[in-house]
């Protein structure tokens, strides 16, 4: 077996090889034992890859939204993009104790947002803060001094509406890769809502809200 | 509390042909969308195919690596290199949001589930982590190959180009890319009991 060879079955596992060279590594294999357990072992190798990897390539206009997404926020960031209020906001849902210290307002090019929630974290997360803003059907949240949630649990985001008649809906959960998050979620529906909060819940849980609360906030009208 | 910082755009000195990767994270701190860019071409599918693996739907795996690549941007200014490689920072924040995502899925009970979670049965956290565990292995293994062999493995794996086809393409000898892939194979193997990778083709 030479190294071109050698080569060959490599390419042969990975299914890349031209006609004719797949079928000189078919020859081969049938004919050198040491051939086909190369090859074997290259398709065992290659079968470990697919198991954790799919053999599949994003779009390719992706990183073009990537830009897109970024670009608005860079150009904003200019004017900036945060700012500090200096009133005083009254902590939201779930978060009644809790003691606010600023608002950050929420500024990304969206223009301005259909109702708007200073968000504070609970007495155990006082140091949580953000905001939430309500833009047609999205909910878009901006948290400050997220710590990571407890060893198998996550955090869950949850909406209140008039309609709902008290209960609270759930639009999405997340775990922060960071101190600082910026979420955006699709709302369940029209309506009027009053409040968004933030939970902790255990991973592989039931549907319902934990009752444990990391922050919250109430929406103006 | 601290205003958060975003990187405004700029564009700094053009990228030399190969950048470490802790550079290009310090250049996407400064705004430098080259860099982004640079770092999106070289994982950009690994982490695509990891989303995949883990969400089985193309939709929501692009979802999920645009908001990979826009939290990289976000937050370049907080990487500290002395903590973790680049790659071990790009795979957690994917393994994050694909998970976030595949826990959208089963909470929102309407939504059909991916194929992978057969049968309409809600994957348990246990099934979802080792899933997540598995991508995050292989997707390891894969960074630790040279970057001239990631390249060939990644254009033969990924696009399922030709050794011909990716001889044209990186415009070097086709002997060179069939000797590049046998390497990044080899490596692999190499690297399999270090990163528990499977080693059985069940077949």
């Amino acid at each position: 077996m030479t190294d071109d060879d050698r080569d060959l079955l490599a390419g042969e596992a990975l299914g890349t090889l031209s006609r004719d060279d797949a079928a000189h590594v078919a020859a081969l294999v049938a004919k050198d034992g040491e051939a086909a357990a190369e090859l074997e072992a290259h398709r065992v190798t290659v079968a470990a890859l697919e198991a954790g990897v799919a053999r599949e390539r994003p779009s390719a206009d992706l990183f073009d939204r990537v830009l897109a997404e970024i670009e608005p926020v860079a150009a904003v960031h200019r004017r900036p993009a945060w700012r500090w209020s200096p009133r005083l906001a009254t902590a939201g849902l779930a978060a009644a104790a809790a003691v606010v210290l600023g608002v950050v307002v929420l500024s990304d090019g969206r223009g301005e947002p259909d109702a708007r929630a200073a968000v504070a974290g609970t007495l155990e997360f006082a140091g949580v803060s953000g905001e939430a803003a309500l833009y047609g059907s999205e909910l878009v949240l901006e948290l400050e001094n997220v710590p990571a949630p407890p060893s198998g649990h996550h955090y869950e985001v949850w909406v209140l509406r008039t309609e709902a008649n008290g209960a609270m809906e759930a639009v999405g959960a997340f775990t922060p890769d960071d101190e600082d998050a910026r979420l955006e979620f699709r709302l369940p529906g029209p309506g009027d809502y009053r409040a968004v909060d933030v939970s902790v819940e255990p991973d592989g849980g039931p549907a319902e809200h934990s009752n444990v609360s990391l922050a919250g906030g109430k929406f103006d009208s | 509390m601290s205003v958060l910082a975003l990187p405004a755009i700029v564009r700094l000195v053009p990228l030399p042909d190969h950048v470490e990767d802790a550079e290009l994270a310090g250049r996407i701190a400064a705004g430098d969308t080259d860099a982004l860019r640079a770092l999106y071409d070289r994982y950009s599918s690994v982490l695509f195919g990891m989303a995949y693996r883990l969400l089985g739907d193309r939709q929501l795996a692009e979802d999920c690596v645009q908001e990979v690549f826009v939290t990289v941007w976000r937050s370049a200014g907080r990487y500290d290199p002395t903590r973790a490689a680049v790659t071990t920072w790009l795979f957690t924040i994917v393994r994050n949001k694909a998970v976030d995502a595949l826990r959208r899925r089963t909470r929102r009970r309407a939504d059909p589930l991916p194929e992978q979670w057969s049968g309409g049965e809600s994957p348990d956290a246990a099934e979802i982590a080792a899933t997540a565990e598995m991508s995050e292995s292989v997707a390891a293994a894969l960074a630790e190959l040279p970057p001239p062999q990631l390249e060939v493995l990644s254009l033969a794996y990924f696009d399922g180009l030709s050794h011909s086809e990716i001889a044209a393409r990186l415009d070097v000898p086709i002997g060179t890319v069939k000797g590049r892939i046998r390497l990044a194979l080899e490596r692999l193997r190499t690297l399999a009991p270090k990163y528990a990778l499977e080693t059985e083709t069940g077949r």
